[in-house]
């Protein structure tokens, strides 16, 4: 026997009792790779000798480094970007306690700098790749 | 990081001085330290650059001249107690137009260039004039 049908109201709130809460990214805080691109497209253009010291122009290799790591991790907060001279990127984050450093070399290749209340950790390589997964869960938004 | 320039900056023996180009601003909008980027070795792996304050002093070159030609640039001191407490060492490395230069072999530890982010002392301040 066929069931008379709530009215809406009855109908969306029993949905919303069952129905597991979907998360969609336009709920969530900003993705944040549009910052990241702003600041990368500023730093690509560096001159060599931005620092004085003879710094290297960034390299495409850390830019592609960098980008390939917030298309996989978009939710994290902005990270505070520098050049570096050999022509890498330095990530930096800070939550509460803890800082992350992230330096991608010329070449794409990362080493990690972890310090947390009671301790440091530094990783260089796949190592660091993995360390830095880790890392970022504490800036994850 | 402590001290400024407007909090006086007062120069210790061993002090070494570093340019800080704007980009190590860190954070860019109130910055309270230079990233630990600005303190590396060379791209080619030649040691750091940096000006001895004693040798610098002692020919009258001051802040001011280290900064010239570079605008938005800071100027920080490495405390000697700090290369020392890192195991770091200036060595001078006098050139033709820079009687003052020395070098320090910084290595790979980031967490070495962490420690010396945290604690050197604005000579000249971001946004201030020497």
């Amino acid at each position: 026997m066929m069931m008379l049908v709530d009215t809406n109201s009855e109908v969306a709130d029993r949905y919303e009792r069952v129905q597991p809460k979907i998360e969609t990214p336009s709920m969530r805080t900003k993705d944040v790779r549009p910052a990241v691109r702003r600041q990368l497209a500023v730093l690509e253009r560096l001159q060599p000798n931005w620092d004085s010291y003879g710094g290297a122009p960034v390299a495409a290799a850390a830019i592609e480094a960098v980008t390939q790591l917030f298309d996989q991790r978009p939710y994290v907060r902005e990270p505070f970007i520098a050049p570096v001279a050999s022509g890498g990127l330095l990530l930096e984050w800070t939550a509460g306690a803890v800082e992350i450093e992230a330096e991608f070399d010329r070449d794409g290749v990362v080493s990690v700098l972890w310090t947390g209340p009671d301790e440091q950790s530094e990783e260089h390589g796949r190592a660091a790749a993995s360390l830095l997964g880790r890392a970022l869960d504490a800036v994850a938004v | 990081m402590a001290g400024s320039e407007d909090a006086g900056y007062r120069q210790l023996p061993g002090d070494v001085w570093r340019r800080i180009p704007p980009w190590h601003f860190h954070p860019p909008e109130l910055p309270e330290r230079p990233a630990s980027a600005a303190f590396v070795n060379e791209k080619d792996g030649d040691p750091m650059s940096v000006v001895l304050a004693d040798v610098a002093t002692a020919l009258g070159i001051t802040p001011a001249d280290v900064l010239s030609g570079h605008d938005g640039f800071a100027l920080v001191a490495i405390r000697a107690e700090t290369l020392a407490a890192q195991g770091l060492v200036a060595t001078p490395s006098r050139r033709d137009h820079e009687p003052a230069h020395g070098s320090i072999d910084m290595g790979s530890s980031r967490s070495m260039r962490k420690a010396v982010a945290n604690a050197c002392v604005w000579v000249v301040a971001p946004g201030r004039s020497p």
